[in-house]
């Protein structure tokens, strides 16, 4: 056996993945970490990241949703730095897979804060840009580097 | 490159996750609001109503009992629902009824004043609930108000709306609406609001636990915990 003929790492798109993905990990980090140690759920006098983390969409099955953001970051990032590191195709394809599904679920909370909650949250909605972001990335790595 | 390419799995995987990603979308979204039982006149049942024999006005527990939990509330706040909702159904039944606590409502109905609106929908609900309180009905008051909390300055609790809630709560609609249409309980609740800011509270619900400042939901054992360490005190003479 040869040695691949076409490059087979993740290069400049791998670097580029693992730190939006890492960016989306210390995002997730912050508002998971502010949720368990920060101030207790309250109405506030302003709108914004206070509204969405009072709301009854701030929690899945009594766990935070910045809980979900963490796991899934850290996968994303796990899967990223694979690929990047290792040129493992297989990495780019669950990034790739993974985007995706974060991206409808970024697309879902968005859509929350947006209409029935009628708040934004700065963070939140630059963890969504992470997860797009991202995965315009992984998709433009997927087609323009092969096996 | 191009066999590499038709071998990719990229286009599988984008229908199979954008597939399951579309139809589990679609079902939260077809699906957010439900499972909530609604009477006949689209209202929400309250899950737990708060039994009646200790109350007092806006407040609920034996006069003499040795824990004042004083809550400043609005009607519009979320927290404040879910505090009024999950939180204080425990709280009573494990320490109002056997007398230990003694939980009095203030109004901070300040949610309001973020709407452009002339019509306040925290006052005018804090309006409401003092009427309710005129004729001893403030508790299924604020029971049926907090379980059809739906969203903020969006109309749930519209004139009509309150009305039917107070309707639902069992209160004399006429008395009820008599009272709320003289402005006088929009005052009162507009002036201890401007109080409770003057005095500090800047959010919702802001407890005071014997005089302990509490800012924000916190669970029931957390508050049971200070409860017993209030009444330990209280009956030490702490």
């Amino acid at each position: 056996m040869s040695a691949p003929e076409t490059p087979v790492s993740g290069g400049r798109y791998g670097l580029a993945l693992t730190v939006l993905a890492a960016i989306g990990l210390a995002i997730a980090s912050y508002l998971l970490t502010a949720r368990v140690l920060g101030e207790a759920p309250a109405c506030g006098p302003v709108k914004g990241c206070e509204t969405v983390a009072a709301s009854e969409y701030a929690t899945v099955a009594g766990l935070p949703v910045a809980l979900f953001g963490v796991v899934f970051s850290l996968v994303l990032v796990g899967a990223c730095l694979v690929w990047w590191r290792r040129a493992d195709r297989r990495a780019l394809y669950l990034a790739y897979g993974l985007g995706l599904a974060g991206i409808i679920a970024v697309v879902y909370l968005t859509y929350l804060e947006l209409f029935v909650i009628e708040a934004i949250c700065v963070w939140c909605v630059s963890y969504a840009i992470t997860i797009v972001a991202g995965w315009v990335v992984v998709a433009v790595a997927a087609w323009s580097t092969s096996d | 490159m191009a066999a590499a390419r038709r071998r990719s799995p990229i286009l599988l995987i984008t229908a199979i996750v954008g597939g399951i990603g579309v139809i589990v979308l679609g079902a939260l979204i077809v699906l957010q609001g439900s499972g909530t039982a609604t009477d006949a006149t689209g209202l929400v049942t309250p899950a737990a109503k708060t039994p009646v024999t200790l109350a007092d006005g806006r407040a609920i527990g034996k006069a003499d009992a040795p824990v004042t939990l004083e809550v400043w509330t609005d009607f519009q706040c979320p927290v404040c629902g879910q505090f009024a909702r999950t939180v204080e159904p425990a709280l009573i039944g494990t320490y109002v009824t056997p007398g230990t606590l003694r939980i009095v409502h203030h109004d901070a109905a300040f949610q309001g004043a973020k709407s452009s609106s002339p019509y306040d929908e925290s006052i005018e609900a804090a309006a409401g609930g003092r009427c309710a309180a005129d004729q001893a009905g403030y508790w299924p008051f604020q029971d049926w108000v907090f379980a059809n909390q739906d969203g903020e300055n969006k109309g749930a609790f519209a004139a009509p709306r309150l009305t039917s809630l107070a309707s639902a709560a069992g209160l004399d609609v006429t008395a009820w609406k008599a009272c709320v249409a003289t402005g006088t309980q929009q005052t009162a609740a507009q002036n201890e609001t401007d109080q409770a800011v003057a005095a500090g509270v800047g959010a919702t619900p802001t407890m005071h636990l014997n005089g302990q400042t509490i800012v924000g939901l916190r669970s029931v054992t957390e508050l049971g915990a200070l409860i017993d360490a209030a009444a330990a005190a209280a009956a030490s003479g702490g």
